[in-house]
């Protein structure tokens, strides 16, 4: 049978690319069409079958899993979820949060330098308001509908949910946590050099310091005008995860 | 002429009719013409610039006797000075051509590029946020065409340089290729009449009066600049509706 036994759905600038880098080193786990195949994002509604994607991710492999990070899953609209848990109900899903604030934030600076080729200096107040405010940039960040959306398909159990706080904090607990939900051995998170685990990776892959624009400080209005729009969303999800997310705010 | 670089080389400002040219060029049988994409970056392949020469042979590798190669991108046009001197040493003598494009057009359709991948609705952006991206260095430098040249003359000689602007190919496409061809030192084609479908770009939104005001007060100068260096008067591109 084809198909991925597991599925990272986000969040988009959250910390994926740690992830993946850190489960392409479990013998156990693979990633036959790389980390991302964005099927169900960009090529579901080009009419791409479901069995092209199913495909990718080869046949079986006797104590072995296969899966993908695709980022941009969490924000998926409930129809195509509905489509995906028809193709792949059994899969185990992931999902990783960041301040969603810091998370907006991050967002707006890759499509000022990638989409745009511009200096956050060249950037005004109105400028960001309007990149912020963007319904797909909006739906991405608010958590609190996107796991609704996947938990209204799926049961909440097969949908694990971590923090970016604690792959800061408490990487190898991160680490343990997530193999145990995907039903791969912990030991690789026990033998991972603390030097691996404390790595900063870019969303391109590479070590190192940030890029070009990625440690812009968020202005003061703008953090206050974000903070605004997800005091509601964090308190809820708050009490819905049972931890204290107040700094997020 | 190197064994490894292309023969010649095709900058193409944005929607200039780069792919329009392509189709034209490869049925040419004295030519082997690759198009990339504007998105293509020949350095983030090439990380080291002493690669250049490599990538080139494995590119060009299917080339026929007694055929040029080349390509066409936009990617290249906007390449810095130490970029163009290892094309120059890659290929000492490299034919090249500039397709030019009025920059207050080329402009608004780079933004709306952006605004898709950025993935907005081009309602959820203001006039605010179209007039940071235009007046952005990387937006402007696409469109200072005259730097542009500069920047390549200072590698290449006068005479390696053919300038088409996307105007003169709309209007007289079958003398455009010609003159191409004759700049490239192979055979001009039939004199037939040449479809211009395709050169304009597909359904993009109309470009709003009040942000054209903006592109033209941005452009200006690089514009006049530009009249200058090719001895043709260009104030059409900078008249507003």
């Amino acid at each position: 049978m084809d198909g991925p036994d597991f599925i990272g759905i986000g969040a988009m600038r959250a910390g994926t690319t740690w992830l993946y880098e850190q489960m392409l080193g479990h013998p156990q786990l693979r990633f036959p069409a790389g980390k991302e195949t964005n099927h169900w994002t960009a090529w579901h509604g080009r009419g791409v079958p479901a069995a092209a994607y199913l495909r990718r991710f080869g046949g079986r492999e006797p104590g072995r899993l296969a899966g993908e990070i695709s980022p941009e899953y969490a924000a998926l609209e409930p129809g195509v979820i509905a489509e995906v848990r028809r193709h792949v109900p059994e899969a185990r899903l992931f999902v990783i949060l960041r301040s969603p604030v810091e998370r907006d934030w991050s967002e707006a600076l890759m499509t000022l330098r990638d989409a745009c080729e511009m200096e956050p200096g060249e950037a005004s107040e109105a400028w960001f308001l309007d990149v912020l405010g963007s319904r797909t940039l909006r739906r991405r960040g608010d958590y609190l509908a996107c796991l609704r959306a996947w938990r209204a398909q799926y049961p909440p159990e097969q949908l694990h949910v971590m923090l970016m706080d604690d792959l800061v904090e408490r990487p190898r607990d991160l680490l343990r946590g997530l193999y145990r939900h995907i039903g791969a051995s912990e030991a690789p998170a026990d033998a991972a050099p603390e030097a691996d685990l404390r790595r900063r990776v870019n969303s391109d892959g590479r070590p190192g310091r940030a890029r070009a624009g990625e440690a812009w400080p968020l202005p003061s209005r703008l953090r206050a005008h974000l903070v605004e729009r997800h005091r509601g969303h964090v308190e809820e999800l708050s009490a819905e995860l049972g931890r204290d997310l107040s700094r997020w705010l | 002429m190197s064994a490894a670089g292309p023969s010649f080389l095709g900058l193409g400002a944005l929607h200039s009719g780069a792919t329009w040219l392509h189709q034209r060029l490869r049925r040419h049988p004295e030519l082997c013409v690759h198009h990339v994409g504007r998105d293509y970056r020949a350095w983030d392949h090439v990380p080291q610039f002493a690669l250049f020469a490599e990538t080139c042979q494995q590119r060009y590798g299917a080339a026929g006797p007694g055929q040029l190669h080349g390509e066409i991108t936009s990617a290249y046009a906007v390449l810095g000075p130490e970029e163009i001197a290892v094309v120059r040493r890659t290929s000492p003598d490299l034919r090249i051509f500039y397709l030019l494009r009025n920059p207050v057009e080329r402009a608004w359709t780079a933004a709306l590029l952006a605004l898709e991948r950025a993935g907005m609705e081009p309602r959820e952006a203001s006039d605010a946020w179209f007039a940071d991206v235009f007046r952005s260095r990387a937006s402007r430098a696409h469109g200072d065409y005259a730097d542009r040249l500069r920047c390549w003359g200072a590698q290449f000689p006068p005479g390696r340089f053919h300038v088409l602007v996307a105007d003169d190919v709309r209007e007289r496409p079958s003398e455009a290729l010609r003159g191409l061809c004759r700049h490239l030192g192979v055979s001009e084609p039939p004199a037939t009449g040449e479809s211009t479908t395709g050169l304009e770009p597909d359904g993009e939104a109309p470009l709003p009066s009040r942000l054209r005001r903006v592109l033209c007060e941005v452009y200006r100068d690089p514009v006049r600049d530009l009249a200058r260096e090719l001895g043709r008067d260009l104030d059409h591109w900078l008249a507003s509706d």
